[in-house]
């Protein structure tokens, strides 16, 4: 212990020789800027520093009077007292900072030598300008968790004890420090669905989980809910301990509803999307573009309609669907509609893939924006009525023929009354004239040849009406169409070849054979009378094969179809006739050529057999007229399928 | 013969009386089957020949009175038709009802008079057939 004690008394003890030089060399030394002065104020001695700051040496300093920073200093210590002088303090010198101290010291080599004072500086203008930037950058950041609805929060493991900022509390819609976030009433703030979602992320915070994107709902007065998104993370002390979570809450109810209003929304846009998808009319939508107005949607319905793939039509002008049978008037009323954007509605032929036409019921409507003031689109509806139509008129067709079937049949009845005396009393009358009365003897034979002659076209109409319909029975079709071709060659003009296929010589049907004369003689004549002199007539007679059932005009049939068709290269039927041409007293020949009862008798006595006739017609092309007759054989022809009505 | 003609329309019952008479038959008319039935009553005839449309009572009302009778004199029908009815059903219709034979308006006069005689031999005759 001694040796000890002697040696820090060693140490101690030349203190006394190296005091001023080495204190000296310490202070120079210094990072600090450092005066010594006297309570006069004079300068004693500076060091380096405050040398270099005063960009003057010491011998020239000492004896003046401290300027700049230094008498800066000095003037703030009379203001702020002599104690808090030696405490230190800080001051801005022009753009610097300096903290400083001025305190009393003694020289220490004696006792009651004068009391010296001690200006010291340093500069702290980096530390400052990090603290205001700091200082900044919380601001800034308490302004960003304010206008980002985010609070944070800090919750204490041990304590459950639960610190919020005060943005934490305007988010809860109550005043900062009014309620204690840590107490169990906390509760009443939770959405009772989510209750448990927030009670499970209190029990992982506290096991040191972290939390991210966490989502709960909270309800503060008067009913508002709100979102509330979480993240947590995990605080540890100096000694690396986690002792709390921290984290920030923020109030997303606002993006929340834009996503549900976007989810809404893109459901909704699903379900209208699929709806047209799925419907059983096409539909198409039409880019407003005024130059060209294309397809900017279409339906699988309209791709069926048109034949065309949705691939082709979008982009595509609406000019694809115009073709040769198109109504170029009502085309371009369409294409002005969509040009004004005006609505329509319309029936047009439009053209498909490979050019097939079809009738169609077109619809146009202007889609407006939201706003309604400008046209976003143009919606075009299709409907394919070609089968429609042709149901329909087929329908109208058949009543007008039964109407005027009954009609006929109830004039017939009252002629046929009417002509009984005039044909047997004017013939009786011709026998009652006496040989000599020429006159009166013609007089009465024109009378009873009138008479005839009305009582066979009353006989025609009745076969029409169907009311006299003699019995069919099954007979080999192909020898009684042999027979008829030769009756109807005696009656045509010689310029007229009559060409002859029959090519079903084992086929039966349930015909008679006088009407199948007639429905023959009727269609050859019809023929030749078309082509005013000259030229052939073609008439064949085949069975049908599954696949022309099909495309023709009758109905699918166990024992098939006999088709009788005769073919001329004349004049043809425009459209409008062709609806009327089996009208009883329709004719489309001059005046005086036909009685125009020719086609109906043929309608009436194949209807008569089952069967059907349709007619194939462009005008100057020629004509086709096509007898269906059902095939007959024996014991099976009962079963008849009638799959679709004709 | 002795005939009756059962036929509302004078203009036809005249032209069949006509006709009845040049082959030397005996004519009897009457307008409808009511009339008929009553000749029938107080007459016996050979044959009867009636229209089928009649007002009072029809031709078919009367062939059916006259077999309900038990009277077995041949009927011939004479039919223009009829304006709810079909042509076509006429002959079936006669014939079910114990007609002889059916021969449609307007016919010829040696139509009619083959028919009768034809009839008379015995024979039943279709409709449309050839005497």
């Amino acid at each position: 212990m001694p040796e000890e004690s002697e040696k820090k008394t060693q140490r101690v003890g030349p203190m006394s020789h190296v005091t001023r030089d080495m204190a000296i060399e310490m202070v120079n030394r210094s990072p600090a800027h450092v005066i010594l002065i006297d309570k006069d104020n004079y300068i004693i001695d500076v060091n380096q520093r405050a040398e270099s700051l005063l960009m003057q040496k010491a011998e020239v300093l000492v004896g003046g009077h401290p300027t700049d920073v230094f008498a800066a200093i000095l003037g703030r210590v009379t203001s702020i007292g002599e104690e808090r002088a030696e405490r230190g303090f800080q001051l801005q010198y022009g753009p610097y900072w300096y903290e400083a101290q001025v305190f009393p010291t003694s020289d220490a080599t004696s006792a009651d030598a004068p009391v010296f004072r001690v200006i010291r500086a340093i500069d702290i203008t980096d530390r400052k300008a990090a603290e205001f930037e700091l200082l900044e950058s919380e601001a800034r950041l308490e302004e960003a968790t304010r206008i980002a609805r985010m609070g944070t929060y800090r919750l204490y493991w041990d304590t459950r004890k639960m610190i919020w900022s005060h943005q934490m509390y305007e988010i809860h819609g109550v005043a900062p420090g009014s309620i204690d976030p840590s107490s169990p009433s906390y509760i009443k703030f939770l959405h009772p669905d989510d209750v448990n979602v927030v009670r499970d992320m209190l029990d992982d915070l506290i096991v040191g989980k972290e939390i991210s994107g966490a989502e709960y709902r909270i309800i503060r007065g008067e009913g508002d809910i709100r979102w509330l998104s979480v993240e947590g993370r995990v605080l540890f002390d100096s000694d690396g301990k986690p002792y709390a979570s921290f984290g920030t809450v923020q109030d997303v109810t606002e993006s929340k509803n834009r996503e549900e209003r976007l989810r809404d929304l893109v459901a909704r846009n699903t379900i209208l999307t699929e709806a047209l998808q799925a419907s059983p009319v096409g539909v198409a939508v039409l880019t407003p573009d005024l130059e060209r107005p294309t397809f900017f949607y279409v339906n699988p319905e309209l791709e069926t309609i048109t034949g065309f793939s949705e691939g082709y039509l979008i982009g595509s002008s609406v000019e694809v669907l115009r073709g040769p049978e198109t109504d170029s008037s009502g085309f371009q009323d369409l294409l002005d509609a969509i040009q004004s954007r005006l609505l329509l509605s319309c029936e047009l032929t439009l053209h498909g893939e490979g050019g097939a036409p079809f009738l169609s019921q077109i619809e146009l409507a202007p889609v407006t924006a939201q706003d309604r003031t400008s046209v976003v689109g143009l919606t075009l509806i299709v409907r394919d009525i070609t089968d429609d139509r042709r149901r329909t008129e087929a329908m109208m067709d058949a009543q007008k023929m039964e109407a005027l079937g009954k009609l006929s049949g109830g004039v017939a009845h009252e002629i046929n009354n009417l002509l009984q005396p005039i044909i047997t009393l004017s013939d009786l009358g011709f026998e009652a004239c006496a040989p000599e009365q020429d006159k009166l003897r013609k007089y009465f034979e024109v009378i009873t040849g009138s008479g005839r002659k009305a009582r066979d076209v009353v006989r025609q109409i009745l076969t029409f009406s169907r009311q006299d319909a003699p019995l069919v029975a099954s007979h080999s079709i192909a020898p009684i169409v042999e027979d008829a071709v030769k009756l109807a060659r005696s009656g045509i003009p010689p310029g007229i070849d009559l060409q002859c296929n029959i090519d079903v010589q084992e086929a039966c049907a349930m015909v008679n054979p006088t009407q199948v004369s007639q429905v023959v003689i009727n269609l050859v004549r019809n023929a030749a009378d078309a082509m005013a002199g000259q030229g052939v007539v073609d008439l064949s007679l085949v069975r049908l094969s599954p696949e022309q059932i099909i495309t023709s005009a009758v109905p699918h049939r166990h024992n098939g179809w006999l088709l009788l068709s005769v073919s001329d290269t004349g004049c043809g039927i425009d459209n409008q006739s062709r609806h009327r041409i089996f009208e009883p007293f329709f004719t489309t020949k001059p005046v005086g050529q036909g009685t125009g009862l020719g086609l109906s008798v043929v309608y009436s006595i194949v209807l008569g057999w089952g069967g059907a006739v349709s007619l194939d017609s462009e005008v100057d092309q020629g004509t086709t007229a096509m007898v269906y007759i059902p095939e007959y054989v024996e014991a099976i022809d009962s079963t008849i399928d009638m799959e679709s009505p004709t | 013969m002795n005939i009756l003609l059962v036929e509302d329309s004078p203009e036809v019952s005249l032209s069949v009386r006509e006709i009845l008479a040049s082959a030397g038959h005996d004519v009897d008319d009457a307008a409808n089957g009511k009339e008929a039935l009553a000749k029938l009553a107080e007459h016996s005839y050979d044959m009867v020949v009636s229209d089928i449309w009649m007002p009072e009572m029809d031709g078919i009302s009367l062939l059916k009175e006259i077999r309900g009778a038990g009277n077995d004199v041949p009927v011939v029908v004479i039919s223009g038709g009829a304006p709810n009815a079909p042509l076509t059903y006429t002959a079936p219709l006669a014939s079910t009802f114990g007609a002889k034979a059916v021969v449609y308006k307007p016919f010829e006069k040696e139509e009619l008079l083959k028919t009768i005689d034809a009839v008379m031999a015995g024979e039943t005759v279709a409709p449309g057939e050839q005497v």
